[in-house]
């Protein structure tokens, strides 16, 4: 009897399962991207990125275009919110809006001045949503221009901004969370920022089969939030890196200095040849991939001042410079000089973010609260405040571990002499 | 029907880790914020206080379950009284465990399915296994997939490494203090507390004595260093403001894993190991409560039948808590810690401990 029951429970439970949840792939429009823009208080247009189901199949590799058809669609609708616009795409869409893979969040600029608070809620809330997504914000334009730009290397303008991003040396696939961390710590908030780039020189098409450099997307550097989560500007692609370094999360940079004759002779030289972009110098990069950072808080009375220690590792990828490198006390010279170049590009962002953006995106504030909770407890309330005006003592220590596959250059000697 | 201590370690060790990975650390977190891996840690060595107490009381009286050696302690009425509030705690634990099974299930996968569906599903496999195998099915289940558990929990620990960022610990104790820490250790304690439920499986394994304690208490400590490791894995990931807000925090950040491309959506593989860690927990609480109201009434011999009339109560009650809603929270706070952690935890196991010791005395000097 138990047997035959359990038998029939069991049959009439397989007639059952999955009949409320099934979605078919081919009822699913999948969206890999999601754009939002302002319109007016309180309207918003939302842009989705979806996957075009044919197109992925045989990837398209032709300027994201397969026989003359394009390998990815975007869709629009206005609404009041990201929920409200997505109902209002539905009714254009045969598929239904399948947001699982939805990993890139594009918010264009008027939106970011007047607020993200109002759009942000959804991304974290959604359980369809993964909590692993970036967030970009589009500079000097709308995240619906940036969404519809085709994209030559990738099928995907948004998975091209996304890998963009991964190759940018900043952490990967985490500003969403890492927003919502940081707006809850110091009030400020930073977001990858990306725009849209011309070709620096306009060259014509005089065949079909040219392929001159397009107008295409490019990472523009960090967006800056206030605490009322509204944009307080930009750092652009030669600024952002000293964020992420005093952050601990700079993965790797490139950096290139004026090394001047003068330089190689010990007695003369002026560090301020080779930082002010003296032009009789010749350049020297540097390739640093190991960072570390110690920021420390000290106490003068009621307020901190912070020391900050810069440090990385990295060796010679080019030189232009007369210096011979297999001396090491002209590797040694290369050193100071980047170590002062650095430090006085590490001053000049600080002295931006102090001044201008008035914001602690540095995280100095949370140092102080980790080294001295204590004191922290009566200093959180006036930081905005305070910020602008704290002292910090910057030192760079660069440690140049090698000069790349030759020591002294294969070039035969040039003016000046080989020093 | 007879498990082995090994059995009864793997047993204790899915269900301590279960449901408290689950709904414990938002609460822990909101109150300690950073310092809830304290709380674990407090949480961890007073459940061992709990075990300690508990196993104690059952190695002496190693052949009988809890409903028997209460009557044994403390006399016919007095004895049967007592075992009221453990009684009615395993056949409500049972809906507000289904009840956030549902909740859980239906939040991260299936969105549309009916409540019945889901829990009638879970409730037909622990029905059958409990009727079919009883204890020792549940052993043996527990013995097999106690081990892939721990390999996917470990798996998912290794493979979040690269989301840790140990200063979001940081400062320790400023922030909170002592009574936020205390109390934020009173959620993870009041559910590692349910290892009182040994109690009623110690006459069931084969040879009870000091190896039984051995691995309880090694079950204990085991699920309470992997939920240590959980909180501190949780608030090096998310910190301590997002951490505290996120209804799961501990899927979320399963969710997170990515590593070289290909390696992602790791879930689903610890949502299916935990649907084995609530299975089991069903399955030792069905079990518990069908034997223990059958040796109430007298009648241990026909625990099936109970069993039948157990699971139907259950499944009404698990409608009923999923049509009224009340919220997760307050569950937790204002009846499971209040009373049950107090009364059922703590409270009757120690006083049947000490009337007994007593009693002993008593009878030895005459």
């Amino acid at each position: 009897m138990f047997r035959r029951m359990t038998f029939i429970f069991l049959v009439l439970s397989l007639t059952l399962t999955g009949c409320w949840d099934r979605q078919e792939l081919n009822d699913q429009a999948i969206v890999l991207g999601w754009g939002m823009d302002l319109v007016e208080k309180g309207k918003y247009l939302a842009t989705a990125n979806l996957v075009l189901p044919l197109a992925s199949e045989s990837g398209g590799q032709q300027g994201g275009e397969q026989g003359g058809r394009s390998s990815f669609m975007t869709e629009s609708a206005y609404g009041r919110n990201n929920r409200d616009a997505e109902q209002n795409m539905q009714r254009k869409l045969s598929r239904v809006l399948f947001p699982g893979h939805r990993r890139n969040i594009f918010i264009g600029e008027k939106l970011a001045e007047h607020g993200v608070f109002s759009i942000m809620d959804e991304y974290s809330r959604s359980p369809m949503v993964r909590p692993r997504a970036n967030m970009f914000v589009v500079k000097g334009g709308t995240a619906q221009e940036v969404m519809s730009l085709a994209y030559q290397l990738e099928t995907n303008p948004a998975i091209a901004m996304q890998k963009i991003q991964e190759k940018s040396g900043a952490p990967i696939s985490r500003s969403l969370l890492d927003f919502y961390i940081m707006t809850n710590g110091t009030g400020c908030g930073i977001m990858p920022a990306i725009t849209i780039l011309s070709p620096e020189v306009k060259t014509d098409k005089k065949s079909k089969n040219d392929s001159p450099p397009q107008t295409t997307l490019g990472l523009y550097g960090a967006a800056i939030f206030n605490s009322g989560l509204r944009l307080a500007g930009y750092l652009n692609y030669d600024e952002y890196w000293v964020r992420l370094w005093l952050a601990d999360k700079l993965a790797f940079r490139n950096f290139t200095a004026l090394v001047n004759a003068a330089d190689a002779d010990p007695s003369g030289g002026n560090a301020a040849d080779a930082v002010s972009g003296a032009t009789k110098g010749q350049t020297v990069s540097v390739n640093v991939d190991s960072f570390h950072r110690q920021i420390t808080p000290m106490f003068q009375g009621d307020l901190p001042r912070f020391r900050i220690t810069l440090e990385g590792k990295g060796y010679i990828e080019e030189n232009n410079s007369p210096l011979d490198l297999s001396k090491p006390a002209n590797v040694q010279k290369v050193e100071t000089r980047m170590n002062q170049y650095v430090e006085q590009q590490v001053e000049r962002v600080v002295a931006k973010v102090q001044k201008d953006f008035k914001c602690d995106i540095l995280e100095l504030g949370e140092t102080l609260h980790h080294r001295h909770p204590y004191r922290w407890k009566k200093l959180a309330a006036d930081w905005e405040t305070l910020f602008p005006e704290i002292e910090l003592d910057i030192a760079v220590k660069l440690d140049i571990t090698g000069t790349g596959t030759t020591s002294k250059s294969l070039l035969p000697t040039r003016d000046g002499g080989e020093k | 029907m007879n498990i082995s201590n090994r059995q009864l370690f793997w047993i204790f060790m899915m269900l301590e880790i279960g449901i408290n990975l689950l709904i414990s650390m938002t609460p822990t977190i909101l109150s300690a914020k950073q310092d809830a891996w304290i709380s674990y840690i407090i949480a961890g060595f007073m459940a061992l206080l709990i075990t300690y107490s508990a196993a104690k009381l059952s190695s002496r009286y190693p052949r009988q379950t809890l409903i028997e050696f209460s009557v044994s302690i403390l006399g016919k009425w007095a004895g049967k009284l007592i075992v009221i509030p453990f009684l009615l705690q395993w056949v409500w634990v049972m809906s507000l465990i289904l009840r956030d099974e549902y909740l859980f299930i239906r939040l991260s996968v299936l969105y549309k399915t009916p409540a019945w569906v889901v829990i009638g599903t879970m409730l037909a496999v622990v029905l059958y296994t409990v009727h079919h195998g009883g204890i020792e099915a549940i052993g043996r289940v527990s013995e097999l997939w106690g081990p892939i558990l721990m390999i996917i929990l470990a798996l998912t620990f290794g493979l979040t490494v690269n989301n840790l960022n140990w200063s979001l610990l940081l400062p320790v104790y400023a922030d909170s203090g002592l009574g936020p820490i205390m109390e934020g250790s009173l959620a993870p304690l009041s559910l590692l507390g349910e290892v009182t439920l040994l109690m009623m499986l110690f006459p069931f394994v084969e040879r009870p004595g000091a190896g039984t304690r051995k691995a309880l208490l090694l079950g204990v400590a085991l699920s309470s260093f992997t939920l240590l490791l959980g909180v501190l894995w949780v608030m090096m990931t998310f910190g301590p403001a997002v951490g505290g807000r996120l209804q799961f925090p501990f899927f979320e950040m399963v969710k997170l894993v990515y590593l070289m491309e290909f390696i992602q959506n790791m879930d689903i593989f610890v949502m299916a190991v935990w649907l084995v860690c609530i299975f089991v927990k069903l399955s030792i609480y069905m079990f518990a409560a069908s034997y223990g109201v059958a040796q109430w009434i007298g009648r241990a011999g026909s625990w099936k039948r109970v069993l039948w009339v157990l699971a139907a109560v259950s499944f009404i009650l698990t409608m009923v808590v999923i049509t009224l809603n009340p919220p997760a929270g307050l569950l937790l706070k204002d009846v499971w810690i209040r009373y049950v952690l107090p009364v059922n935890l703590v409270g009757i196991p120690l006083l049947l401990l000490v009337v007994s010791y007593v009693k002993e005395k008593v009878k030895g000097q005459t």
